[in-house]
């Protein structure tokens, strides 16, 4: 099983390699041309101005290249400097004392120093700025400027990952000056220290961001969100397209440049016309991730021999197709085949077997008890994958049925932990301890509290070779408890114009503005 | 007319009370709360119920209650959960663009309405009747949105008249306003139109029948004559009414249109905010949108003396 399952991945990556590359060769150029203006098709309009209260997706692509956090992320996600240039953790990973880049200013000219660090972190932690994910940041004991370019993070407890943190893409933990909130305490006008300057949000209709020609960028190659960040282009104008058709036609149109995502349903015609039409797509390996979580303490699902029948029971590959069709890599490992702790123990999970299924289903007295799949169609591919399953299921005699919830209905089920079965979807978590934390919602901490072991061991040491290992026990634990089921990672489909040059979106899903430029 | 004008402004007062009670019990009775949405799906407990003490809604309802109305009626309608900005901000914003979107398509509708009604009753029971009946059977019958992607289709992408995507507003720029309005409000206008024609030709064929329809005919006045000057604007009260209910109706957000379209109206907002359970945003735009919708109601009886000289105020 393993085996076909490698050879598989194999002749995917072979199949992405010579999409990727023919992307490559398309947006390879000379020189880079500096001014115009770029016009970029986004799902949604921008939620949040402040990225210190923001929590969307969305507000990310946007504030990436308006604000900068200490550190980011290479294209292999590790940790490089972006405003902090050099740091240095204490033996018991309690305090990190960080040195900023001199001469960094912000966009209304002013220097960036250790006081803006200090500032923007306390804003962060302050409850009043409603933070929704301020539990991230929940081990900051207090942040000290040591001096006008050194900061020092004293932390409540160890934590080696912690870079992560201030690495972290959703919400950016962005390092902005006092004067840009108003007397309320809110930002109408961002000022950052990123590439581009927040120029403009009309909603519903544009977000306007321009060339910061003072922008000091980091040395070395652009890298991911690091490295070279020179900012080319004059003006960038987000525009939200909701209507997935519409913003294909509008691409044909040349009324936009780049589109954040094309549906999947068009790459056919993609390929029949409009490649010959100037358009260029690339496809690029996400880190995202879906899944099916079972109801640890409900009836019926709470039985781990029940939940091992659902997993002989269900093909990984036809879910995946269902759900994507070829646009997405089945994966049985919350981590991503791109990421460095990505080994072969995390392509273990039964492969679909009918006969173990049904023993297992008489192991457990199962006697055909409505099992109920929550899921939504809000997220087309959650209600999708939910319906291939409840197909599969039923192959082997299980009497499932697919409850069809609003988005924060079904979010409160979740967080109640008041379901059998749950079909969901995962944003990137480029640090495998931040995936593995989703485990806690189906109850396994408290059920196996062996399994919660292994995730603080990894979360208390920054051995990278260690933390292989662990990870690897996590996934073992979870193909002998089956807590849940993954199923895939799914790509990112990115179309723009051919004139569009130096274009790229990362894998934990965030376009790359900076370095690109229009050939006209 | 003024002491009638009054009267039914001041009968506003508590009809908005208690749109503003059923407002804030129907959001808060559907399942799923904002927090939740906020944080999405990877927040411990601890956080989540800190962000629900943050929105004020670990309170009990009847306080949250009073605390909100307690600020609308000093005019703040508070903040969106989901935006930061102040909800009346964003009407103030937004509004415009569904006022005229929807302004357009009436005025397309009504133009292309009425005569459709009244030649459908003149010629009743021909093929020309038929024929009318037809395609208002077609406007009230296609989805919006599909005839809003074959309009893009055909105009935008085939022909190139008009532009599939953007928006800019008509009083900065008339000429590239109307170019992006256009296929909006014949979308919008042509199911309007639709049910207004209908409309029309019902009330049309029943006062033809009426004896002042055959007075009118006996004294020798031209066919035409007794249709326009006589039988429409007796006919025309109850289309005024259709029309107004219509018109009050999309005021409060022509949703799919705005979406087909991209167009940042009140609707496309109303429906996020629905969505993301943003408790402020939701109540604030309802309570504005029936505020308005009594106000068309209003100038539709103010107006219905003009067409009917039997109504007294």
């Amino acid at each position: 099983m393993m085996l076909a399952h490698a050879l598989t991945r194999a002749a995917r990556g072979l199949l992405l390699g010579l999409v990727l590359a023919t992307a490559a060769a398309a947006t390879a150029s000379a020189a880079p041309k500096v001014g115009g203006t770029l016009t970029f098709g986004l799902p949604t309009d921008l939620t949040k101005v402040d990225p210190h209260k923001s929590s969307a997706f969305v507000d990310t692509t946007i504030l990436s290249h308006v604000v900068e956090p200490l550190v980011t992320y290479s294209k292999k996600l590790e940790i490089r400097p972006l405003l902090a240039e050099s740091w240095k953790f204490s033996d018991d990973y309690k305090t990190l004392t960080m040195t900023l880049v001199a001469g960094k200013t912000f966009h209304n000219g002013r220097e960036m120093v250790a006081d803006d660090v200090v500032w923007s972190f306390k804003r962060l932690l302050d409850p009043e700025t409603k933070n929704p994910k301020r539990n991230l940041f929940e081990n900051i004991a207090d942040v000290v400027a040591l001096d006008a370019h050194t900061v020092r993070f004293d932390l409540n407890k160890s934590q080696p990952g912690f870079l992560h943190v201030l690495a972290n893409a959703n919400p950016i933990p962005a390092i902005l000056p006092k004067e840009s909130v108003d007397a309320n305490g809110e930002i109408t006008k961002l000022v950052g220290t990123g590439p581009f300057q927040f120029t403009e949000w009309k909603q519903g209709q544009y977000v306007l961001l321009k060339r910061y020609p003072q922008y000091k960028s980091p040395a070395g190659p652009k890298d991911g969100l690091a490295g070279d960040r020179t900012p080319y282009l004059d003006e960038i104008r987000m525009v939200p397209m909701t209507e997935e058709n519409v913003a294909v036609m509008a691409l044909v149109n040349k009324e936009i440049d780049v589109l954040q995502y094309f549906p999947a349903k068009y790459v056919e015609k993609y390929k029949k016309q409009y490649s010959k039409e100037g358009i260029v797509l690339t496809e690029v390996p996400g880190m995202s991730w879906y899944q099916v979580f079972f109801g640890l303490n409900q009836p019926v699902t709470s039985n781990p021999d029940f939940r091992k029948a659902v997993a002989y029971s269900l093909d990984l590959g036809t879910i995946t197709r269902a759900a994507y069709m070829e646009h997405a890599e089945a994966n049985p490992s919350v981590i991503p085949s791109q990421s460095g702790y990505y080994t072969e123990a995390h392509t273990t999970w039964p492969a679909r077997n009918l006969a173990k299924a049904k023993e297992y289903l008489k192991k457990a007295g199962y006697a055909g008890e409505k099992v109920v799949i929550d899921t939504t169609k809000n997220y087309a591919p959650m209600y999708k994958q939910a319906i291939a399953v409840q197909s599969q299921m039923a192959e082997v005699g299980i009497n499932a049925e697919v409850n069809v919830l609003e988005w924060p209905v079904l979010l409160k089920k979740l967080y109640g932990k008041d379901f059998q079965m749950l079909s969901f979807g995962i944003g990137p978590k480029p640090d495998p301890v931040d995936a593995y934390q989703y485990l806690n919602l189906t109850g396994a901490f408290e059920t196996y509290p062996e399994i919660k072991s292994l995730l603080d061991q990894a979360n208390a040491t920054d051995d990278t070779e260690k933390r292989r290992v662990l990870f690897e026990k996590i996934h073992l634990a979870t193909v002998d408890t089956v807590p849940w089921v993954e199923f895939y990672n799914y790509n990112y489909l990115n179309a723009f114009r051919d004139y569009v040059k130096g274009y790229e979106t990362l894998s934990i899903g965030v376009p790359v503005l900076w370095g690109v430029w229009l050939e006209k | 007319m003024l002491a009638y004008l009054l009267k039914r402004i001041v009968l506003m007062v508590p009809t908005l009370l208690l749109v503003a009670l059923m407002v804030f019990l129907l959001v808060h009775f559907i399942p799923g709360d904002p927090a939740i949405v906020m944080v999405g799906g990877d927040a411990t407990p601890e956080a989540l119920e800190q962000v629900r003490r943050s929105l004020g809604l670990d309170q009990p309802q009847p306080v949250q209650f009073v605390t909100w109305f307690g600020h609308v009626v000093t005019g703040d309608l508070g903040r969106s959960i989901g935006t930061g900005i102040p909800v009346f901000e964003t009407i103030c914003e937004r509004f415009p663009t569904t006022f005229v979107l929807t302004t357009l398509a009436m005025l397309f509708s009504v133009a292309l309405a009425v005569p459709s009604g009244v030649l459908a009753a003149k010629f009743r029971n021909t093929g020309k009747d038929y024929l009318f009946m037809l395609v208002s059977l077609l406007g009230v019958s296609l989805p919006g949105f599909w005839l809003g992607l074959m309009a893009l289709l055909v105009f935008s992408v085939q022909l190139g008249w008009f532009p599939s995507s953007g928006y800019v507003p008509i009083w900065q720029d008339p000429i590239a306003g109307l170019r992006y309005m256009t296929l909006p409000s014949i979308t919008l206008g042509f199911f309007m139109a639709a049910v207004v024609a209908r409309m029309t030709r019902s009330s049309m064929l029943e006062v033809m029948r009426l004896e002042y329809v055959t007075h009118a005919r006996a004294k020798g006045l031209t066919e035409w004559s007794v249709l326009l000057k006589h039988a429409l604007k007796n006919a025309f009260a109850p289309t005024l009414t259709t029309i107004g209910i219509q018109y009050g109706m999309l005021l409060g957000g022509a949703v799919v249109t705005e979406t087909v379209f991209g167009l940042p109206g009140l609707g496309r907002f109303v429906v996020t905010a629905i969505y993301s359970r943003d408790y402020p945003a939701v109540q604030g735009c309802i309570l504005f949108i029936a505020l308005v919708y009594m106000f068309v109601n209003l100038a539709v009886d103010v107006l219905y003396k003009a067409f009917d000289p039997r109504v007294k105020y």
